[in-house]
């Protein structure tokens, strides 16, 4: 079962990249500029999917769409990461009482949502993508802290740790060597849930107009454009809904497919 | 007839080799027998085929009659009616046996009360007993404990009381004392010693210790990589083992006959090639 | 006695976990010498304070009250930065092998994971590591093929031989085993003493044994020290242990050794 939903969301995630990947090289019209057919036209060829408002290509716009999902996605995790798993390691290894302020710091940071995170910043800063990608990503910080600490407790805890010191490995050492390794797999599982929770965000952004800024097409924007025509041409709301829905999914797959891999209680009985 | 009958009793996980090939072996009513064997030789897997508590990806052949019910293939609603009644375990970690949130004469009355039709205040009143039967000078405070305000070594007696209690058939010990100290086990070898021996319960006792198993049981099954290679009484084994592998076993436990500091005898010094 | 024969001396030694209700009195004035070249066996069950005696000698945990030398070195309340000397002498072999080696690394670095210490390079100078897992692992009786293989691919006993190897990578003068064969089946236990045994007497070492059955430290040491509670009990040779127990535990734990019946 694990094995068929690792799969699944392997094949769902492989398709966003590959989308993304070729639209950089090529898309089949200008996705950006190119308003030379007609408005709203439903799929024929060449619009294999129709023409947008504008007489763009939806497909193109699609392909490009891509695109800043996985930027958003990749920057984001990549920013939750890259402070949340270090804050968490070294959040492990304070003073009990020190530890606990930081965790009850995270439960309170927790309970503040990303989006409304994002719109704080908008108003800041302005809307856009960058904007949109640090919103979610420190959003998430507070979840990587969670994991990596608990993955690092019980790591700093076992013998090899203790035989490290014994060697007089420091304390930096032991993090880089013994626990980053071993807390990999946890954080994987949580980027991948995370990575699907941002694109989620971002779509979210876009379409209340925080987030990437036109003519770049997003699926979120796209959406918020297709909602002005839903009664004529409700097949605009679709298509980027179809694509939001299945790019979480995969995520969402990938990540629980990984975590039953993972689980040790599944392994152990051979 | 006998109490428990194992016939070329094959177990196989996934697509994997067997870990256990078509061993057959009987145990009496009252008799007690150990399972001897190292880590991954079949023996706990045996166990678990036995209590009909194997996972779902094992693949399962041959023949396990208790009694007059066939345990391969047989329900899990049909099993559990068995087990806990006629057919009780003990395990290895008592820790993971007893249930956290739950005080623990509860637990052993738990048993009792889904394998019988005891008046609530009855079974209080023979949990009280059971726990006073193993060991207990205090069984009233035991019964109103949690699990984690008890020693490793209560906790097993728990344990042994849950198992014991509904007068079982057989027993099913897996390494029950190897969680323990030294003067615990010996504590709760001499328990379980007394209390098969005052409800005549046959056990099946798995351990890769000969030294423990000669200390409760009466006759041994030595498995070697998922198969049964040799079998008698204790005392036969000990003085003449005729397989290589059972000769080495004897050896090694016995570290009292060694001159202290002298080289200890291994397993492979008895067998006559290289190969094993 | 002259100074220069104490491998380690402790005077005091009292370590106290936790505080208020939960406060737990886990070691309680030991006094404790061993000797360079001695087999010192420390028999305990579980409470008796055995573990945290290791751990304070080997500078892991820091005494509440009392204090602990090494080769004539004063040990207690100096800072990690100055423990370069006892670091690369005084190597550990744990109880589990499974928990003593981290899953995630190949046997070569486990066994390297010493040298690269930079503490211990300190001391020990630059050594050819692959050269060294070689020599190690042949000294245990590893093949030097299965390097690169991770520990989940060897069975407990060449586990803990992978263990003991790692501890004999910095060359060290002292050997504490805690437990090393009480998570191993009795059948592979007699392979790791023996191997023990060959091994202190080759590199010339002095041992701590730390184990629950008297059996065993009988067989390894020569002199051992019974604890419980937090407390030595009992000091004696081995042998008069055995013959002539002093106290009652001594006594309840040799009862305790199971009798062979039949045999």
């Amino acid at each position: 079962m694990s094995r068929l939903q690792l799969r699944l969301g392997l094949v769902l995630v492989a398709l966003v990249a590959v989308m993304a990947l070729v639209s950089v090289f090529w898309t089949p019209f200008d996705a950006l500029y190119n308003t030379s057919f007609p408005r709203l036209r439903p799929p024929e060829w060449p619009n294999v999917l129709g023409t947008d408002r504008l007489g763009r290509d939806v497909f193109s716009r699609l392909l490009v769409g891509a695109q800043s999902c996985l930027v958003v996605g990749v920057i984001s995790v990549g920013i939750a990461t890259l402070l949340g798993v270090p804050a968490g390691i070294v959040t492990a290894q304070l003073p009990k009482a020190a530890s606990e302020v930081v965790m009850r710091a995270t439960d309170v940071a927790q309970a503040f949502p990303a989006l409304l995170l994002a719109i704080l910043l908008a108003g800041v800063f302005g809307g856009g993508t960058v904007t949109a990608m640090v919103a979610i990503g420190l959003a998430a910080v507070p979840q990587f802290i969670r994991i990596a600490r608990a993955g690092a407790l019980s790591v700093l805890a076992s013998d090899y740790v203790l035989a490290a010191r014994s060697c007089g490995s420091s304390r930096l050492t032991i993090a880089r060597t013994h626990v980053l390794p071993n807390i990999a797999p946890l954080v994987g599982v949580q980027a991948s849930v995370t990575f699907a929770m941002a694109i989620l965000a971002e779509a979210a952004l876009s379409y209340l107009g925080l987030g990437t800024q036109p003519p770049t097409p997003s699926w979120g924007s796209m959406l918020k454009d297709a909602q002005s025509v839903w009664y004529g041409s409700p097949l605009q709301a679709v298509w980027p809904g179809i694509a939001i829905a299945l790019a979480v999914l995969g995520f969402n797959l990938l990540g629980d497919g990984l975590r039953d891999l993972l689980d040790p209680k599944l392994r152990e009985v051979t | 007839m006998s109490l428990l009958r194992v016939r070329d009793l094959t177990v196989a996980f996934g697509r994997r080799p067997p870990v256990v090939r078509g061993i057959s072996f009987d145990v009496e009513p009252g008799q007690r027998v150990g399972l001897i064997g190292e880590s991954g030789c079949g023996k706990t897997v045996t166990s678990l085929a036995v209590m009909g508590l194997l996972p779902d990806n094992a693949r399962i052949s041959g023949s396990i009659r208790l009694g007059d019910v066939e345990v391969v293939g047989s329900s899990d609603r049909a099993m559990s009616e068995l087990r806990g009644d006629e057919l009780t375990m003990i395990f290895q970690e008592p820790m993971t046996a007893l249930d956290p949130t739950m005080r623990c004469g509860r637990q052993v009355a738990e048993v009792l009360r889904l394998h019988s039709t005891a008046a609530p205040g009855a079974a209080r009143e023979r949990v009280l007993v059971m726990l006073g039967e193993v060991g207990f000078a205090d069984p009233e405070r035991i019964a109103n404990s949690f699990p984690h305000e008890l020693s490793g070594g209560q906790r097993q007696r728990v344990v042994t009381a849950m198992a014991l209690i509904n007068s079982p058939d057989l027993v099913i010990c897996d390494e029950p004392t190897t969680a323990l100290d030294v003067t615990v086990q010996a504590t709760v070898l001499k328990l379980l010693d007394r209390v098969l021996a005052s409800q005549n319960a046959a056990c099946l006792f798995i351990s890769h210790d000969l030294a423990v198993v000669s200390e409760l049981c009466s006759d041994v099954l030595v498995m070697l990589d998922g198969e049964i290679v040799e079998r008698g009484t204790a005392s036969g084994i000990f003085t003449d083992a005729q397989h290589p592998y059972t000769k080495g076993l004897v050896a090694t436990s016995r570290l009292d006959l060694v001159e202290p500091g002298s080289r200890l005898p291994l397993v492979e010094d008895f067998y006559a090639g290289a190969e094993r | 006695m002259t100074a220069d024969k104490e491998m380690f001396a402790a005077v005091g030694l009292t370590r106290v976990f936790g505080r208020g209700a939960g406060r737990v009195l886990a070691l309680e004035g030991v006094d404790l010498t061993v000797r360079r070249g001695e087999r010192l066996g420390v028999v305990g069950e579980s409470g008796s304070g055995k573990s945290t005696l290791i751990r304070l000698l080997a500078a892991l945990d820091t005494p509440t009250a009392g204090s602990v030398s090494f080769e004539g070195q004063p040990v207690t309340g100096r800072p990690e930065r100055e423990l370069g000397f006892l670091r690369r002498r005084v190597q550990i072999v744990f109880q589990d092998p499974r928990a003593s080696l981290d899953p995630r690394m190949k046997v070569r670095r486990i066994i390297t994971e010493p040298l690269r210490s930079p503490m211990i390079r300190a001391e020990l100078g630059d050594l050819d590591p692959d050269a060294r897992v070689r020599e190690l692992m042949e000294a245990v009786g590893l093949d030097y093929a299965d390097a690169d293989r991770y520990p989940h691919e060897f069975s407990g006993g060449q586990r803990q031989r992978i263990a003991i190897a790692r501890a004999l990578a910095p060359k060290p003068h002292v050997l504490i085993a805690d437990e090393p064969v009480s998570a191993l089946d009795v059948s592979v236990r007699a392979q790791v003493l023996n191997l023990l045994d060959d091994l202190v007497d080759r590199f010339g070492l002095t041992m701590i044994f730390v184990s629950h059955d008297l059996r065993v430290v009988r067989h390894v040491c020569s002199r051992a020290i019974v604890m419980r509670q937090g407390r030595i009990v009992e000091s004696a040779p081995t042998a008069s242990l055995f013959s002539d127990p002093q106290t009652d535990y001594t006594r309840a734990l040799l009862a305790a050794i199971p009798a062979f019946r039949g045999a």
